[in-house]
């Protein structure tokens, strides 16, 4: 036991590894219906693993949550703007209710245990997880009349309290707001959180259909075919929607055929068309032509893939017209999205610079049209890093100045400023896909998962010898003081959420999270809804809670003293 | 100026701040060419954080191994495949070979370090930069802070570790790409062009492999539709039997105005519009002569998908394909690769399928789920990482390299970034074969890769920033040099020896040399100049071998130099 903890205390990093490993593996397990999840399981091992003694740097849990930050504001910056105007001031109200009811409770909790200034300030600010607060408490007890000794004392008992709230306030949000609210509330909050991406996104990633919208048939020319000794462009142009020859069997051989080509009976022609198109039109008795399996005529690559418009030629243009141009043969448009919304495929719809035109054809018809059109963009494995780092730096400075007001420093704080900077990278992701660097979602979803996970795992290892100690020193009663404060404002806010409001219970949920600061529930959150709608909640609540639990540090001393 | 005070009171107070702009900077100024060469990320990365660190930033240390674990573990994890199926059975030709120019790499730097009389900092800065081995830093780091050094002697060579790198490093990836495309092939008389289309005829086309998003055109395995009437002779009678000999399955069927899913014994009625999927040539060649073709977009907007399953079940263990295409459960699912102990085998009806191959199959999502089931363990496609496997291989990994052996006063031990990489290559092969755990889908891995090593890059830049210009006007010019030597000798010797002894094809031979160099540069270089992709051929196994043991040479050269001292 000794070599291991001289081993872990060597290479505090390898016990960060070990706490995120314990916490995967805690997180799977089930009590009862209910399951742990990686973020309070990554905790509580971190708590054990923390009885080592191990001491890891705060810039181990900065980086990870940052890195979190930006990822979950990347994700949902499409949505979080279109949103925001609508149901900005509802999340700000929700998360006000959730922050003062936590303040209610924590004095009522105070009265009932006979708790002094000190271990009630501490007692919100662990419950509440909000940091901040011990610092306006202190200030307050500072200017409070009375000696020096009683003042001392009264400091002394916030970091004691908080120690060990705060443990019950992360663990108990994440497993109130994730576990017990969709319970109390009787939805499905994946089933939920889906129809909600649905709403604001149009439809969402589904699986391969069996049915391929635009396919590549291959035709014999039959002896009795009224195409035999006409041109390919007569074909082309005759069903009045759009099919290409792409190359051709003739004699046995496989050739590319130009326009003037005149058929002749026993070619055998790869076409490619709608499908709608060659099944019901081409297919049709008198043209003549007899599907066949040809695999070598049929067998050339295809490509689908999303294009920005950047020709300045085409815009304005409607798909008719771009349907019309030379580059455009041989290539069929799925879908065209602008900023970020699915735009209706018809005839006459304009195309504008910065729309995404997904297209799909043969490689090289693509390839084609790709140059004619602007910029592909292709799917990779890599991340834009340079748009991640820039993202949080820019967003870091802009969180960061804040007005002192009172003795209360009121700014959007780091945390807030980074989610910005992923919120509007998220956004202009979406809106310009040229300019704003691509994140695959693998990699979000490690950013977001390693993010928290690692933060919590610091947190854990670096406050599990403080919570043994203070809960020694001061007994569980405190933690049941924190459960009762943590549990009772956001199950509040929960349900005036769902009946006063009647905000989607995703969302809601990601707001409750936000009014009382907690990160870690929101990701709990997240992780049970298996989606990122809850972060959409999360933005402005977290603002307006910082400030004001921030706030309660010196109105709590002022009501207990 | 008032502004510039708060951003430097800024990043001293939150110092990972300091780290995002390195990166932010290195990542916009690291792919931009200049004269067709790009610094890349890495180097940008470590002179940014050179620059910020300037302002006398501190950064603990566990940051810093933290990322530089999940880099190795996922360094590891990307060639585990290759490294052991190199050592394996295939090309010990090339294996032979590349630890021969590995030995190279390794000693020639040692002695340019000897011979230029450098301190151990900059020596293993100049090999890890001459060899563009940017992970050999951290493993190196490793060593020297466990020689036992007096703490002031061991940081002056910690910081002169970037100075040596930086400075060695640009002509360790233009020079290699110069010497490997443009000069390697004169010096054997070759025309590499050339070479690569014979080669490609020789084996008939080029690589195969399809990038995202680009699929073939034909499809072998369809679904249509089909309109039944009463003269088509098929209603009445369970579906099962309509086609005897084919294999093809209803699907589904679209009946007054309602899609209901097909099982084997469900009986069609005049009217019915049916979804059929099974072979292409089936489909149009026998189906069609019988009843006419439809196009029905709800019917055949059925999910689709295509798995990996991983053979558990006795019951399928020793039977042949024929046997097994008969069982209920593989009803409408097709089988598109067979791959045991990861070679691709044949799919032929006698084929025997034994516990632990891994199939291909597809179909629709219903049927692939049911055969799943029965066949073992479906490795499903997710975006999810297996962090708990990760976390677990780095924890035990770290804890066997932190295991010490002194030996002649000097300790040695696999070092913890060691283990994490043997961990993370063990779980890249066993995933191969045994694909039931441990998840790292690509994205994640180019991130690990990618994030881990520039963020300690940075942290190194950074905490070596301070020292570093007064370091640079100290030994600058002359280590260039010597960085010049400690790149070009080992790679032109590599190509004699390849062409003269080991005779490889010339097309390949030079991929055979970016790869245990592990300069993508270079292979990109050599591609263009060959107008072809063969020679990355040349470039998995050796670069698999190759980034392993150059980033463990981090720390041999260490003991080299350090016993070499004393």
């Amino acid at each position: 036991m000794n070599a291991i903890q001289g081993i872990l205390q060597a290479h505090p990093e390898i016990a960060f590894f070990l706490v995120l490993g314990l916490g995967y593996l805690f997180g799977k397990v089930s009590l009862g219906s209910f399951k742990l999840g990686a973020v309070t399981g990554t905790l509580l091992a971190g708590v054990l693993v923390g009885q080592f003694e191990i001491t890891l740097s705060n810039d181990v849990k900065q980086c990870f949550f940052l890195l979190f930050l930006f990822a979950i504001g990347f994700r949902t910056g499409p949505q979080f703007f279109r949103g925001l105007r609508s149901d900005g001031l509802q999340h700000a109200t929700l998360a006000a209710i959730v922050a003062v009811t936590g303040l209610l409770v924590g004095w009522f909790v105070t009265t009932l245990f006979g708790y002094d200034a000190g271990t009630a300030a501490g007692l919100i600010a662990g419950s509440l997880t909000e940091s901040a607060t011990i610092g306006t408490a202190m200030d307050a007890i500072s200017k409070l009349d009375l000696a020096e000794a009683e003042k001392v004392a009264l400091n002394n008992n916030i970091p004691v309290a908080f120690a060990v709230t705060y443990l019950v306030g992360v663990i108990g949000a994440a497993w109130v707001l994730s576990q017990l609210a969709p319970k109390l509330l009787r939805v499905d909050l994946a089933e939920e959180c889906r129809k909600y991406e649905e709403q604001t996104l149009g439809s969402t990633s589904s699986p391969p259909a069996a049915r391929r919208e635009f396919e590549l048939r291959a035709y014999t020319v039959t002896r009795a075919s009224p195409w035999v000794g006409r041109t390919v462009a007569d074909f082309e142009a005759s069903g009045g929607t759009r099919v290409f020859v792409e190359r051709m069997r003739s004699r046995g051989q496989i050739v590319d055929p130009t326009l003037d080509y005149t058929f002749r009976a026993g070619d055998t022609i790869a076409v490619s068309g709608a499908r709608t198109t060659l099944v019901e039109v081409l297919e049709s008795e008198d043209t003549g032509l007899a599907e066949v399996d040809d695999r070598d005529l049929l067998n050339m690559t295809g490509e689908m893939i999303d294009v920005v418009v950047t020709n300045r030629q085409l815009d304005g243009l409607t798909l008719v017209d771009l349907g019309r141009r030379e580059a455009a043969r041989g290539v069929f448009l799925r879908r065209i999205t602008r900023g970020g919304v699915l735009l209706g495929v018809m005839p006459n719809t304009v195309v504008h610079r910065g729309d995404v035109l997904t297209i799909v054809g043969l490689g090289a018809s693509v390839a084609r049209a790709v140059e004619d059109i602007g910029v592909a963009d292709r799917a990779t494995d890599v991340t834009d890093m340079a748009v991640v780092a820039t993202g949080i730096v820019a967003g870091a400075l802009i969180g960061l100045p804040a007005i002192r007001l009172g003795g209360v420093e009121i700014g959007l704080s780091l945390p807030v400023g980074v989610l910005l900077g992923g919120l509007v990278c998220g956004y202009l992701r979406s809106m310009r896909p040229r300019w704003f660097g691509r994140i695959p979602s693998p990699t979000l979803w490690i950013f977001e998962s390693i993010g928290l996970t690692g933060f919590v795992a610091v947190v854990g290892l670096n406050a599990g010898p403080d919570f043994v100690r203070g809960v020694q020193e001061s007994g569980l009663t405190l933690v049941l003081a924190g459960a009762i404060t943590v549990s009772v404002s956001l199950l509040l806010g929960v349900f005036a959420g769902r009946w006063l409001f009647k905000m989607n219970p995703g969302v809601l949920l990601g707001v409750c999270a936000g009014g009382c600061t907690a990160t870690p529930a929101l990701a709990a959150v997240q992780e049970a809804a298996r989606s990122s709608v809850p972060s959409i909640g999360y933005g402005v609540a977290y603002a307006v809670g910082n400030v004001f639990l921030a706030i309660w540090g010196t109105v709590i001393v002022l009501l207990v003293a | 100026m008032v502004v510039w005070q708060w951003i430097v009171d800024t990043l001293k107070t939150y110092p990972e701040l300091g780290i995002f702009l390195a990166l932010a900077i290195g990542f916009w100024v690291g792919p931009r060419k200049l004269a067709g060469f790009s610094l890349g990320n890495v180097t940008a990365t470590l002179l940014a954080a050179v620059a910020i660190g300037q302002l006398g930033l501190t950064i603990a240390g566990p940051l810093k191994s933290t990322f530089f674990l999940l880099f190795l573990f996922a360094v590891g994890y990307g060639v585990g495949p290759q490294f052991f199926r190199g050592l394996g059975k295939d090309g010990p030709k090339q294996i032979a070979f590349s630890l021969i120019v590995l030995a190279l790499c390794l000693v020639v730097p040692y002695v340019c370090a000897l011979v230029a009389g450098l301190d151990l900092g900059y020596a293993v800065g100049l090999y890890s930069g001459s060899q563009t081995i940017s992970a050999s830093i951290g493993v190196a780091t490793d060593q020297i802070e466990r020689l036992g050094l007096p703490a002031e002697q061991a940081k002056a060579y910690l910081d002169a570790i970037p100075i040596g790198y930086a400075v060695t490093y640009i002509f360790g990836t233009i020079g290699s790409a110069i010497v490997l495309a443009q000069l390697g092939p004169k010096l054997i008389g070759v025309d590499l062009a050339a070479a690569c289309a014979e080669y490609e005829k020789q084996m008939g086309g080029g690589p195969g492999g399809f990038d995202a998003g680009v699929f073939s055109a034909y499809r072998n395995v369809e679904v249509r539709a089909y309109r039944i009437d009463a003269s088509s002779g098929l209603t009445g009678k369970p579906v099962r039997d309509l086609f005897p000999g084919l294999r093809i399955f209803v699907e589904r069927v679209h009946r007054a105005g309602q899609i209901l899913e097909a099982d084997a014994g469900t009986t069609l009625e005049p009217g019915d519009v049916i979804a059929i999927s099974g072979p292409r040539a089936a489909l149009v060649e026998q189906v069609e002569t019988v009843v006419t073709e439809v196009d029905d977009k709800p019917l055949l907007d059925m999910p689709t998908t295509m798995v990996d399953v991983f053979v558990r079940s006795k019951d399928v263990n020793g039977r042949t394909l024929r046997e097994i295409a008969d069982m209920p459960a593989t009803r409408g699912i097709y089988l598109r690769k067979i791959t045991r102990s990861m070679i691709e085998i044949p799919i032929l009806p006698e084929t025997e399928i034994l516990r632990g191959d891994i199939l291909t199959i597809a179909g629709s999502t219903r049927h692939v789920d049911a055969a799943a089931a029965l066949l073992g363990h479906a490795d499903k496609p997710v975006e999810s990482t297996d962090l708990a496997v990760v976390a677990a291989g780095i924890v035990v990994g770290g804890l066997v390299g932190a295991l010490t052996y002194t030996t002649g006063g000097i300790p040695i031990s696999l070092s913890t970034s060691g283990g994490a990489l043997l961990a993370g290559l063990l779980l890249g092969y066993f995933r191969t074969v045994r694909p039931t755990f441990g998840n790292i889908p690509g994205p994640a891995l180019w991130l690990m890769n990618t994030l881990g090593l520039n963020v300690f890059i940075a942290i190194v830049g950074i905490t070596a920033g301070p020292g570093f210009v007064s370091g640079l006007q100290h030994v600058g010019v002359s280590l260039f040099l010597w960085g010049m030597v400690a790149t070009t000798i080992p790679l032109v010797v590599a190509i004699l020896l390849g062409h003269f002894v080991f005779k490889f094809h010339p097309a390949i031979l030079f991929g055979v040399c970016a790869g245990v160099r592990t300069t993508t540069a270079a292979l990109g270089m050599i591609q263009e100049a060959a107008k072809s992709r063969v020679p990355a051929l040349g470039y998995g196994m050796p670069y698999a071998i190759g980034n392993t043991l150059l980033t463990i040479f981090g720390m041999v050269i260490v003991l080299m130099l350090a016993g070499g001292a004393s």
